[in-house]
This record gives structure tokens, C-alpha cells and sequence, in this order.
């Protein structure tokens, strides 16, 4: 200790500091106030601002006595909230922290929203969710259903039946007789696999998909029961032009986007700051202290 | 530190979803950020349409989002946007911040958020110095931003008080936030409507508590585009809480933009004796005049939702063992207790039959309602699935505790948590995925509503009905040609002829089986009395149960397993369907006929809670439930 208070007087850095801070002190002294004189500047920005909330108010602009008060008060507003800035006040309030906080977050999220991407951006997108926008399979099928509820064996039934159907469906209304009465139609025209899944059970349209088309096969199971199927026609499922679905892309890539962009804004901010946890409920400051130790080395 | 940090990220985002008003500078420009790439829908979509309405399109009629002043306030973070992206399949972040999917997407979807104060909620959060300056709002404002939830919860709870009692301050009355707020709505709407895959409509909720939470609510649905919709502010309680107002402003919104909307009425089971009174509001007998408007412009009531089932009490159909389902009826919304003979103008069944009896008073039926579902949950998540519950309020989101909580409470008058609903939603018999298809089928009534399940039903009334159409493929379409499908008239014959129903019903295909398809059927008798009865029509495990001799079906039996929150389908029948004869039939009586289907018991949600969280409630809270769907009447009209 001794070494080092040696070490400063023998620096001339340190002489000069202190040199510095005895002419301030001394300045301060024979000038109290007035000396570091701020400017309020009333300028075309300002004008136009109170008069436009004026406007909003009473519906008019206001006149030149008004004008004369209306600048007077935003004067004496300005200076409190300066003075008050000086001496801290802002600090510790929590009206003010939230309109900071949402402050920041709009301006995150605009930043976010300004840009448009390019349209090869919008492709990567489009290649990287390729699953989410393809068009659905389109089927046409026909079915013979087997009730499980009246059979004691209603796969067994169709498994039985399967091997003496036709190569066609085309006599449709007596074969189904051959099994049981079902509640929706016998036969599907074109409708998509979200169409089938929201009738029959999701998965049904799946495993139609696996079955050779243009003769009677299963059994293949669906939320009522056992059904044979003749496949008329498939329509796998395909990617749709990009332009056809450009509208819907941009929407979805701007609305991650902006997810994904507010929460790096807080993560990159977050990096600066290191919790420490001083909290006396010592249950509590075990459950908090695992999580934070996770986040502080992040 | 942590609990602050959070809270602030929470405001903010409501701020975000909802600034609505155009005083605050910073909300200027910022929420576009929410609508860009919008492309307003010019022409009715051009989505091919069936040539009869073979298609079932599940959707919600009433969600509220945190742009209502009641659930903002709450700590709703959600908004339009994240609630359409939900009710479509994809996976956001509850209020609560927890994961939330819908097991399966809806077809449809209407937001409904209040008009009453639309968009003022964003002003009480940012602190708009114009309304600070009223003590009560900045009491809201510093009890939400508080981070308290208890704090937050009471301003929610005080906003729907006074909101009831008209006793909101007048600058939350302001309507200069409402308009901002709702073409933002709008365009979130159009946004998100695919003809053909899936609809969007735009709606908002009248919120009408007359005298003090009589709940008189209607939801207003538009068959229209935002160009359309944006031409007029939405009505709200403080220009009028008399639905004769309302419809008055309906008209004239149709006059001015060419445009079509309808009026969904709710919770007649919170009306304190309002909802099917036998007077106008103002206290005037009913009129011809009064009945031809209000049928004009309400054909659908909202029968089931988070708040409780309105179909009937077990004090009205006593001989009814299933009326005991979902009961509500411990007061008005801000639970005012009752007067005596209150239940008898709340709920639908005694509604219908009550139009019966005006109808012969005054020639036309004020109460001819289709039957419509909505959830009324005010977290922007539609939940209706009893596994997949997340509550009324952000307070019952999924968590440990929020059975027992209290889900509402008005001085010192509660309502527990696990008396809310996980449902209901409305499935429509369109011939397309488009709002004119779907508008047009809720106009003919041609909707039925569920408490959760995408249970199918059918129901054809005519007067030349065999068993024999029933088994052919295209039976659907055929009997559209002989008779008339639910929310249909039947015109009277001159020989007398009792009239047939063709009724099929197949279980949700990932759901549980079902117990029984009943057909309820209401009338005036020949010395005016009103009448109800419920048949037994076709049942499942018909080989074991027959009807004993009043016509009574025994219980279908319970295959719910408590310790896993599961079900097993060993009982019931997957399928039910028949052609059933009305055999009291009286050419000379008026009569409705609607159908209800059973399912067996499965778990309610308060059991997948006990399950997931490992703990046992109290003896009062109902763990199974008989989920059902309820159709439009067909109605029968005598000739003169």
C-alpha cells in the first residue's frame, strides 16, 4: 500500500489530476451557478408539436395569447424534466421503466418489420419449411366399411372378403353392402388429406397414400372401424410455385422474423449484464440461482 | 428483479399488440408493423362450392384477445394475430408463457374482442396523459403495471363491474380509440383468410350488462371484407345496451355498405331473466314489429361456452336427467343474485318453446334460434379441448392450482375455477371453406353446437321420409331434395301426416364413442300450455339396452380411468343413425324438433389436471363428463 501511495506521487499524471480537480474545486467556489448555461432551442419541430396537440384537444389551433402560455409551460416543462434528469429522478420509477422498455421493444420489432426481404431470401425460407407449404395429396377412393362395434371380428371380415372383390368399384352400392352401413359416403372425389384426416381420423389419408391404386386393398384402419379401399386416383403432394404462395411466405418470414429478432436484441443486451442473486428466502434463491448460473455464462 | 423484467416484457408486448389510439406519438406507425402485406380481399372469393352443403367446417363464433379492455387488463399478452395463428394449427406461447398447439386446427375463426372501450386498454397501460388525468383510470393503470396479478386482476374485475353498472369513466367511453383499433383487426382478419382452406371472419362483441350484468351480449359477425367493415365503427353500450338499438344500427350498417351481418346473443344463462323475457327491455309488451326484427337479425344463439350451458336447468325439463350439465346459475355476470322464475327467460329449450307460444300471440316467432358453439375465453387461445384446456382468464391457464381458484369474484361472490368449461365450438354444413359459404349456412341456420367434440350429425325433417333413404350412398344430398335440413321450416300438410327426421350422428374420428341420439321436442298445446319431451331415438350397445316402459334409456355405463385421465371405447357406438316418426304428432300444434347426441363419459379437464399435476380435488368438482352436440330446430308450423 505504502509502495504504491509512493509510486502515485512520484507520477506526474497523478500531479496533474490533482492540480485539475483544486482549479475546479476553487471555480465552483467564486461561480456557483450560471456558468455552464444549457440552451432550450424553440424551433419548427416543437411549434408544430404543440400546436398539433392542441389541435387534438380542442379541435383548433390555438390563438396568440394561448400560444404565448402554450410555449411558456412546455418551457418550464423542459427544464423540470431536465433538472429532474440531473438529480436522477428517472431512476427507480416504474412508470418510466416500462415506457423505456416499450420504447425499446418497438423499436426492436420495427426494425425488425422495415425490411423487406429480397425474393431469394423468401425462397431460402420457402426451401428450408418446404414441408409446411406443400399442397395437400388429393384422393379419390372408394370404401367398404366393417363396423368393429357390430362384428366380433370385423379385420378378420374384410380380410375374407378382400381376395373375391372385383378389379373395379364401379357396382359400388352392392358392394358395400358386403360390409356395413357407414355413417359419410362411400365414395371421395379429389378431396385433400386434411379433408379425409378430419373425417375419417388423422393418419387415414396417410395410409391410403401407401396403397397400390386401381384395385380393392387394406384393410386399413380408421377412428369408426376396418375398411377395404379401391384407390381411383392419387394426387401426391406438391410444391407450389413460389409466386403462387409469395404472399403467405412473406407474412410467415416477417412474423418469425420479428420473434426471432426481438429475442437476439435482448439475448445481445443480456450478454452485458451479470445477476446477482441477494434474495434472504434462501429457497428461492436456490431455485433461482440454477437457472441464472446457466444464463450469466451464456 | 427477474419477476420485474418479466412483467415489463409483458406490457410491453400488449402495447405492442394493441396501441390503438392515434394521440400517442409513439404509437404512430409503430403497429403497422403488425398488418404489412395486406391485401384486402376486393372479390368474393373465387373457391368452387359443392352443389349441396357436404362439408362440416368447425370454427368459434367468440374469442376475445387482449385488445378487450377485461382481458388486457388481466394479463393477456395475446392479440388477433397470435389467436388466428393458434385456431390455424400453428403453435404460439400462451399468456402465461407456456407452449399452446391446438390438437387439431379449426376450419373458421372469429375474433369478438368488446367494443366498449376497443383499443382503450393500450391508453390505460401506456399511461396516456389525457386519461391519467380521471382517478379511476389511473387507479387501472397502476394496479396493471403494478406486476401484481392480484393487482391486475381486480382492475380487470372492477372494469366488468363497472362496465356493468355504467359507471365507467367518461374517457373510457372515448371512441377515438375504437376505429384504430378496429381496422388493425381487420386487416389482421384478411391477412389470414384463405378461401378454401381456412376463413376468417371479422365480428366484435356488443357487450350489453343491462342494469347492472344482465348479460345480453351479442356477437356481431360480418359477411364481408375489411373495405367493407372499416366504412363503420362498431356499436357499442354506451350509445345503447338495448339490442333494439343494436339492430337498428345493423340495418343502418347494411344500408350504407351493401354489406350483411348477424347478431349471436350468449349466455341467456347469466341474464338474470332477460334474454327470452316476455317484454321489451324497456319494459313495453313484445310486438309483431319487435319480432320481425329481432328474427331478422338474430337467427343463431350461443348455447355453450366457457361460462356454462344454456340449453336448459334441471328446474325447467325435470324429468330430464341430462339438463344437470354445465350449470351456471348462481347469478348475472357480476353474479347479482336471481328474482324467482329468472330461469324460465335464460335458457334456449324454454326460449324456443316461448317463441312458439308468440308466434301464435303476435304471427311472428321473435326467439326462431339455430344453435350455435363459442369458447367466450378471453386468453386468445380457442380451447375447447378438454386435455388441452387453457382456461378463461390468464389465471387459468394450465397450472397447479387453478381449479381452486377463484375464476371470478364480485364482492365476495365467487365462482371457482373448475366450474369453467373447456368449451364449445360450432360445426356448419357449408358448401365451401369461404366466409360467404360459411356466413350464408350460420343465415339458414344450418349449424349445430358442440362442447368440444367434432362429433358429425345430420338431421333432415320431412313428411316422406322411410327408412329406406338412409342406406343409399348419396343419402345426404337426396334428402336436401325431400325434405329440409336442420334450421328448416317444414310446411304444413293437409292430410295430417306426422312428419319424419332422418338423424345420423358419427363420433369426433379421434374422439370417444357415443351414448344416445335424442330428439327434443317443445310445443304448445291445445289450451296453450308449453310442452317438452325427449325421445330416445337411436342408441348404442342396442343389443343389451332397450327402453323400459316411460320410454327411458338406461345409463350407457363409464369407462374412464381417474388414475390415467383416459377412456376406452368398449362402450357405445361409433355410429348412430335412423328415421324416427314424431308418434304424438298434432297437425294443429306448433312444434320445434332438435337433436342432441350423448356421448359416453370421458375425462373432464379437471381430471387431465388431477392427473398431470398429481393432485386430488375436493368432491364437488366434476371429473367426468357426457360431451354433446346440440342442432338447430326444425320447426313445424301449423296452417291457419
Amino acid at each position: 500500500m505504502i509502495t504504491l501511495v509512493k509510486k502515485l506521487i512520484r507520477e506526474p499524471l497523478f500531479h496533474f489530476l490533482l492540480m485539475g480537480a483544486v482549479i475546479f474545486a476553487l471555480y465552483y467556489a467564486t461561480h456557483p451557478v450560471n456558468t455552464t448555461k444549457q440552451t432550450i432551442v424553440i424551433d419548427d419541430d416543437m411549434v408544430n408539436r404543440i400546436g398539433n396537440l392542441f389541435q387534438k384537444q380542442w379541435g383548433r389551433q390555438p390563438s396568440d395569447a394561448e400560444w404565448t402560455s402554450l410555449v411558456d409551460n412546455e418551457i418550464r416543462e423542459e427544464v423540470y424534466y431536465r433538472q429532474a434528469l440531473k438529480m436522477n429522478l428517472d431512476h427507480n420509477d416504474e412508470l418510466i421503466r416500462r415506457r423505456m422498455n416499450q420504447k425499446l421493444d418497438f423499436i426492436s420489432s420495427d426494425l425488425a418489420q422495415m425490411a423487406t426481404p429480397p425474393d431469394s431470401a423468401l425462397q431460402t425460407y420457402y426451401l428450408k419449411h418446404k414441408s409446411k407449404y406443400l399442397s395437400q395429396a388429393s384422393i379419390s377412393f372408394s370404401h367398404i366399411y366393417f363396423n368393429a362395434d357390430k362384428r366380433d371380428h370385423a379385420k378378420a371380415d374384410a380380410l375374407a372378403l378382400l381376395p373375391s372383390l372385383p378389379p373395379t368399384d364401379s357396382n359400388l352400392q352392392e358392394l358395400t353392402k358386403m360390409g356395413d352401413v357407414f355413417a359419410f359416403t362411400y365414395h371421395t372425389d379429389e378431396a385433400s388429406a386434411k379433408e379425409i384426416d378430419a373425417q375419417m381420423g388423422e393418419g387415414f389419408a396417410a395410409s391410403l397414400l401407401s396403397l397400390p391404386v386401381g384395385q380393392w386393398s387394406g384393410p386399413v384402419l380408421s377412428g369408426f372401424g376396418t375398411h377395404l379401399v379401391f384407390i381411383n386416383a392419387v394426387k401426391p403432394p406438391g410444391e407450389p410455385a413460389f409466386a403462387s404462395i409469395k404472399e403467405q411466405l412473406l407474412n410467415d418470414y416477417r412474423y418469425d422474423y420479428q420473434q426471432q429478432f426481438n429475442q437476439k436484441v435482448y439475448d445481445d443486451f443480456r450478454k452485458e449484464y451479470t445477476i446477482q442473486l441477494a434474495i434472504t428466502n434462501a429457497a428461492l434463491q436456490k431455485q433461482l440461482a440454477g437457472k441464472l448460473k446457466e444464463e450469466n455464462v451464456r | 428483479m427477474r419477476k420485474v423484467s418479466q412483467s415489463g416484457v409483458l406490457i410491453v408486448s400488449l402495447l405492442f399488440a394493441g396501441c390503438g389510439g392515434g394521440s400517442d406519438a409513439n404509437s404512430t406507425g409503430k403497429d403497422s408493423a403488425l398488418v404489412t402485406g395486406t391485401t384486402l380481399t376486393e372479390t368474393p372469393s373465387q373457391v368452387a362450392e359443392s352443389k349441396y352443403p357436404d362439408k362440416i367446417l368447425w370454427g368459434d363464433t367468440h374469442l376475445h384477445t387482449s385488445w378487450s379492455a377485461d382481458a388486457g387488463s388481466a394479463g393477456t399478452t395475446i392479440g388477433p394475430e397470435d389467436a388466428v395463428r393458434f385456431a390455424m394449427g400453428e403453435e404460439i406461447k400462451s399468456n402465461s408463457g407456456q407452449p399452446a398447439k391446438i390438437h387439431r386446427p379449426l376450419d373458421w375463426f372469429c375474433v369478438t374482442d368488446h367494443s366498449d372501450a376497443m383499443g382503450l386498454i393500450t391508453g390505460i397501460i401506456s399511461g396516456d396523459p389525457e386519461l391519467m388525468k380521471d382517478p379511476v383510470i389511473k387507479q387501472w393503470h397502476d394496479d396493471i403495471v403494478s406486476g401484481d396479478p392480484k393487482r391486475a386482476s381486480s382492475a380487470s374485475m372492477n372494469m366488468i363491474q363497472r362496465q356493468s353498472t355504467k359507471t365507467l369513466p367518461p374517457a373510457a367511453m372515448d371512441p377515438k380509440y375504437a376505429q384504430s383499433v378496429w381496422e388493425k383487426n381487420n386487416a389482421i382478419m384478411e391477412k389470414y383468410y384463405k378461401p378454401g382452406s381456412f376463413t376468417t371472419f371479422i365480428g366484435y362483441e356488443w357487450t350489453s350488462n343491462y342494469n347492472g350484468g344482465n348479460n345480453l351480449h351479442r356477437n356481431i359477425i360480418y359477411r364481408g371484407n375489411a373495405k367493407e367493415a372499416n366504412q363503420v365503427t362498431p356499436y357499442t353500450t354506451f350509445q345503447s345496451d338495448d339490442p333494439e338499438s343494436l339492430w337498428k344500427w345493423m340495418d343502418a350498417y347494411e344500408k350504407k355498405t351493401g354489406g350483411q351481418i348477424l347478431a349471436i346473443p350468449h349466455n341467456g344463462n347469466l341474464s338474470n331473466g332477460l334474454m327470452f323475457a316476455q317484454t321489451t327491455l324497456s319494459g313495453k309488451p313484445l310486438t309483431k314489429e319487435y319480432a320481425a326484427e329481432r328474427q331478422k337479425w338474430e337467427v343463431l344463439y350461443e348455447v355453450t361456452q366457457v361460462k356454462g350451458t344454456s340449453e336448459t336447468h334441471p328446474s325447467l325439463s325435470p324429468t330430464d336427467e341430462f339438463a344437470n350439465f354445465e350449470i351456471w346459475d348462481r347469478g348475472n355476470l357480476i353474479l347479482q343474485p336471481k328474482k324467482p322464475g329468472d330461469f324460465k327467460s335464460e335458457y334456449i329449450r324454454e326460449g324456443l318453446k316461448s317463441g312458439l307460444k308468440l308466434e301464435q300471440q303476435l304471427g311472428v316467432n321473435p326467439y326462431k334460434y339455430g344453435l350455435v358453439g363459442g369458447t367466450d375465453d378471453h386468453t386468445g387461445i380457442t380451447s375447447a379441448e378438454e386435455d388441452n384446456f387453457f382456461g378463461k382468464f390468464i389465471a387459468s391457464e394450465r397450472s397447479k392450482d387453478r381449479w381452486d381458484e377463484n375464476a371470478m369474484k364480485f364482492d365476495g361472490r365467487v365462482v371457482k375455477g373448475w366450474e369453467l368449461g373447456a368449451a364449445g365450438w360450432t360445426g356448419v354444413w357449408a358448401t365451401a371453406n369461404t366466409r360467404e359459404a360459411i356466413w350464408d349456412a350460420m343465415k339458414r341456420k344450418e349449424t349445430y353446437a358442440s362442447t368440444g367434440p367434432r362429433i358429425t350429425v345430420r338431421f333432415f325433417g320431412g313428411f316422406d321420409f322411410s327408412a329406406a333413404d338412409l342406406g343409399k350412398t348419396n343419402w345426404a344430398e337426396a334428402a336436401y331434395g325431400k325434405g329440409v335440413p336442420m334450421g328448416g321450416d317444414l310446411v304444413a300438410t293437409t292430410a295430417g301426416k306426422a312428419p319424419s327426421f332422418i338423424v345420423m350422428a358419427a363420433k369426433d374420428p379421434m374422439g370417444a364413442n357415443l351414448d344416445r341420439v335424442q330428439i327434443i321436442k317443445g310445443w304448445v298445446d291445445a289450451k296453450g300450455n308449453k310442452q317438452e319431451k325427449v325421445y330416445e331415438v337411436v342408441w348404442g350397445d342396442a343389443e343389451k339396452r332397450k327402453l323400459d316402459a316411460k320410454g327411458k334409456l338406461s345409463a350407457v355405463g363409464n369407462t374412464v380411468n381417474l388414475e390415467t385421465a383416459t377412456v376406452d371405447n368398449s362402450i357405445g357406438d361409433p355410429e348412430l343413425s335412423t328415421v324416427w316418426t314424431d308418434p304424438d304428432f298434432n297437425a294443429a300444434l306448433p312444434a320445434f324438433y332438435y337433436v342432441r347426441v350423448l356421448e359416453i363419459p370421458t375425462p373432464r379437464w379437471t381430471a387431465f389436471d388431477a392427473v398431470k399435476y398429481k393432485i386430488k380435488m375436493s368432491k364437488d368438482v366434476p371429473l367426468t363428463l357426457q360431451e354433446r352436440a346440440y342442432t338447430s330446430p326444425i320447426w313445424y308450423t301449423p296452417k291457419k
